[in-house]
């Protein structure tokens, strides 16, 4: 029996929830959802480990890159692998690329220019998947 | 031997005793012309014809004169081996010797008998030379045997040979004392102080060339006092003394206290005014104070120096102090710190006293493990690489950690020295708080990205949601519901690349456009772009190839810019060309010396008439195939403007109907 991945979708357009949340469990993963920054904290800092975490940018309150920072903090945090989804600016950011490589960001995406299986393709490089 | 006694000499034998003998005490006679003048002295004053006087000059070498032998020099005669020989050493004892017959002498060399019998010598007497209790010479008559030398003859030689010795010993110091003074008056007037000898009452005794020249002398001024010179309109010097303490003062305190003192004051001279640094001090005699030395020198141009290096540096203590970045000095080796300006204090919290010596990890919040060494440093990271690749400096963004714990985001530039200052390697670390450029809120405001924002996040649900309905993630479809969704989707496909380009535009408009130029490999990028093109250039049965020499040098660019380019130019070349056909990519060296991209196609062509519009924005030209191709007519002028912000030109040649070849340059990377 193999084991479902977990992946935390943090995400505060329902729309967009709605539309990843669907492709990723009809692709057998388990869906674990946070609609703020400040939500994903709270679920990460109540004990929950997700193999991965799709983390939005633009949230209202904790936006994504402070989210990365506190998790930074968390020893156990530190290794789980980040896919950043956005539709802010380009795939060339401001930031260091090395260093959020080091934070744990694996991919940056630009949201508009991948469809949900594009997506799914992405998280497949970075999660194999652990068939037993 | 007995002492001799003073012979009754009359009036007249004492007056040209003393005559002649003074005669020989000349100033200025050398050693020879002593010797020479003193056995015509001998023979004239005692009447005996042979006589010679020899002088021993420090023992090693002797000088000689002789009257009356045959022989010009006495070197041929024995004489040389006089050192020992017995008359020496009877006259060692410091008295007249004489002998009456040369042959009864025993010690005497047969060969200076047998010599000295040639020149018919029987008998002689010879006197010694005498300074300072040391024997320097013989002074010594010959007799003929006919007559034993008389007691007269014996005074007048022993006396004449302490006279000799005594012309000899005067000549010598003043010699001594002449080369004495010259010595002293060249070491004078090579030293470039200023010197003036004054007695206690500050009358000038003497001055050197220099103080003539440092005070612009323009007569002697010895015997003036030096009250009157110093003083105002003073005719002699055309000086004036400004002076924090008056150099009169000064002198009567010299005088008084015995005391060296030391003043400044200002020199005018004819055409400018020098500042003099001057110091007197006492000459002493035991106790006693007898005059006054001034030595004195121009430090005009050192005090101007002294100014400037002190205005720079307070020029740039300014700078390190105002400036708005945080500046850290470190030592390269060992990573202390050296100094910290208030901008950085202010950044991190900490002040530059608790810095100072000690390594900046801590200080700007990178952690340091229990043998401080930070691990995965960035800012080791960022030094290796200045190293590795010869550069001077790298800038990273980081984040770093205040005293209080709180973070910030920060610009770090490092920058390595190549010059060590006063032997130490150091590195300048500047931060900049950029938190707020990186705040998302930030963003929230930008305008490019609040549209771009807004009409992408319904634009992402729409494609979504579509691209599940059409792959059968929701149920199966007729024939045509599915065409009439692909055109739906390929619509927003569409208006999905017109946001990206107008955000690209609005970036360059803008100047927002950030490139960050380094050394990157074309074959790379390009078979990384080709990669990306390969659906669409399969759908279409189109070839790409790739003609690049190996070990193609790098080129300067930014890695993401040159790969849109490529993309752009790469993935027009598919689109306007028809199925099966190829498209070839080239790549070379031109004749600039920079790096050529040429891409090739069999396509349609551009005609004339279309080729000004080219480059421009929104210029879509009007064929089958750019109907079908889709696009938004932004594509060549966003390639037009990120060639030549890293420093390239484009430009196209084509042929309607017959393909086109789009050619762009880089610089290459040396």
């Amino acid at each position: 029996m193999s084991k479902k991945q977990t992946v935390l979708l943090v995400e505060d357009d329902i729309i967009l929830v709605e539309m990843y949340e669907t492709k990723l469990e009809m692709e057998g993963y388990r869906v674990e959802l946070a609609h703020s920054g400040k939500e994903a904290l709270e679920k990460l800092k109540g004990k929950l480990v997700p193999d991965l975490i799709l983390l939005d940018i633009l949230m209202p309150d904790v936006n994504g890159f402070e989210v990365l920072k506190e998790m930074k903090k968390i020893p156990d945090y530190r290794s789980i692998p980040v896919i950043m989804l956005t539709n802010l600016g380009e795939a060339k950011i401001d930031m260091n690329q090395e260093l959020i490589y080091a934070l744990g960001v694996r991919d940056y995406l630009i949201k508009s220019r991948h469809t949900p299986d594009e997506v799914v393709e992405k998280i497949r490089k970075v999660l194999p998947l652990s068939d037993v | 031997m007995t002492r001799t006694k003073t012979p009754d000499l009359t009036r007249e034998e004492v007056d040209l005793l003393i005559q002649e003998s003074t005669k020989i005490n000349v100033f200025g006679y050398s050693v020879d012309e002593i010797l020479r003048l003193s056995v015509d002295k001998i023979t004239k004053l005692t009447g005996v014809k042979k006589s010679s006087v020899i002088f021993f000059e420090s023992g090693i070498s002797q000088k000689m004169a002789v009257s009356g032998f045959s022989k010009d020099s006495l070197h041929e005669l024995p004489f040389n081996s006089i050192k020992s020989s017995p008359i020496l050493k009877a006259i060692s004892n410091k008295k007249v010797m004489m002998a009456s017959n040369i042959h009864e002498l025993e010690d005497m060399p047969l060969s200076m008998k047998k010599e000295l019998e040639k020149e018919n010598v029987v008998s002689m007497a010879s006197a010694p030379m005498i300074i300072n209790d040391e024997l320097v010479g013989v002074l010594t008559i010959y007799g003929d045997g006919k007559n034993l030398f008389n007691a007269k003859q014996i005074y007048i030689l022993s006396l004449l040979a302490s006279q000799i010795a005594f012309a000899i010993n005067n000549q010598k110091l003043i010699r001594k004392i002449r080369s004495e003074k010259l010595k002293l008056e060249t070491v004078q007037d090579a030293i470039e102080d200023g010197l003036i000898l004054f007695d206690i009452g500050g009358k000038v005794i003497d001055y050197n060339k220099a103080a003539e020249r440092i005070l612009g002398m323009k007569k002697d001024i010895r015997g003036l006092i030096r009250k009157d010179y110093l003083s105002n309109q003073s005719a002699h010097f055309n000086q004036r003394v400004d002076s924090q303490r008056d150099p009169n003062e000064v002198f009567s305190k010299v005088v008084e206290t015995g005391k060296t003192q030391e003043y400044f004051s200002s020199l005018k001279l004819s055409k400018e005014t020098r500042t003099l640094q001057t110091r007197l001090s006492p000459i002493k005699r035991g106790n006693k104070i007898i005059g006054v030395t001034s030595n004195f020198r121009d430090v005009t141009d050192i005090e101007n120096q002294k100014k400037e290096a002190l205005l720079e540096k307070e020029k740039w203590q300014a700078v390190f102090d105002h400036t708005g970045d945080g500046v850290l000095v470190v030592n390269k080796t060992t990573r202390k710190i050296l100094a910290a300006n208030p901008a950085l204090e202010k950044m991190v919290g900490y002040k530059e006293e608790e810095m100072l010596g000690k390594d900046f990890h801590c200080y700007v919040g990178l952690e340091v493990d229990s043998k401080g060494i930070c691990k995965n440093c960035p800012i080791s990271e960022a030094l290796q690489k200045i190293e590795k690749k010869n550069y001077q400096s790298e800038t990273i963004e980081i984040v770093l950690k205040r005293k209080d714990n709180s973070e910030f985001w920060g610009q770090v530039s490092l920058s390595v020295l190549k010059k060590e200052i006063e032997r130490e390697s150091l590195i300048i670390i500047t931060v900049r708080d950029i938190t707020k450029l990186k705040e998302v809120d930030q963003l929230k405001k930008d305008f490019t990205s609040i549209v771009s924002h807004e009409l992408r996040t319904p634009l992402t649900a729409i494609k979504g949601f579509l691209s599940m309905i059409i792959k059968g993630d929701v149920g199966d479809l007729e024939a045509k519901q599915l065409h009439f969704l692909n055109r739906v989707y390929q619509s927003t496909e569409r208006m999905v690349l017109l946001v990206e380009d107008l955000l690209v535009i609005n970036r360059i408009e803008t100047e927002k456009v950030s490139v960050t130029i380094k050394p990157i490999s074309l074959n790379r990028v390009l078979q990384e772009v080709i990669d990306e093109l390969t659906i669409k250039s399969l759908s279409k049965n189109i070839r790409v190839r790739v003609y690049i020499p190996q070990n193609f040098s790098n080129v300067s660019a930014d890695a993401d810019r040159l790969k849109q380019i490529l993309y752009n130019l790469i993935g027009n070349a598919i689109k306007y060309s028809q199925a099966g056909s190829k498209v070839r990519v080239d790549v070379k060296i031109n004749d600039e010396g920079m790096a050529e991209v040429s891409i090739k196609d069999q396509g349609v062509g551009i005609s004339e008439f279309d080729m000004d519009k080219l480059f421009k924005k929104f210029s879509r030209i009007q064929n089958e195939l750019s109907v079908k191709a889709g696009g938004s007519g932004l594509g060549l002028y966003i390639t037009k403007s990120l060639v030549e912000t890293q420093g390239g030109k484009v430009w196209a040649e084509s042929e309607k109907g017959k393909g086109s070849n789009f050619t762009f340059t880089l610089p290459l990377y040396n």
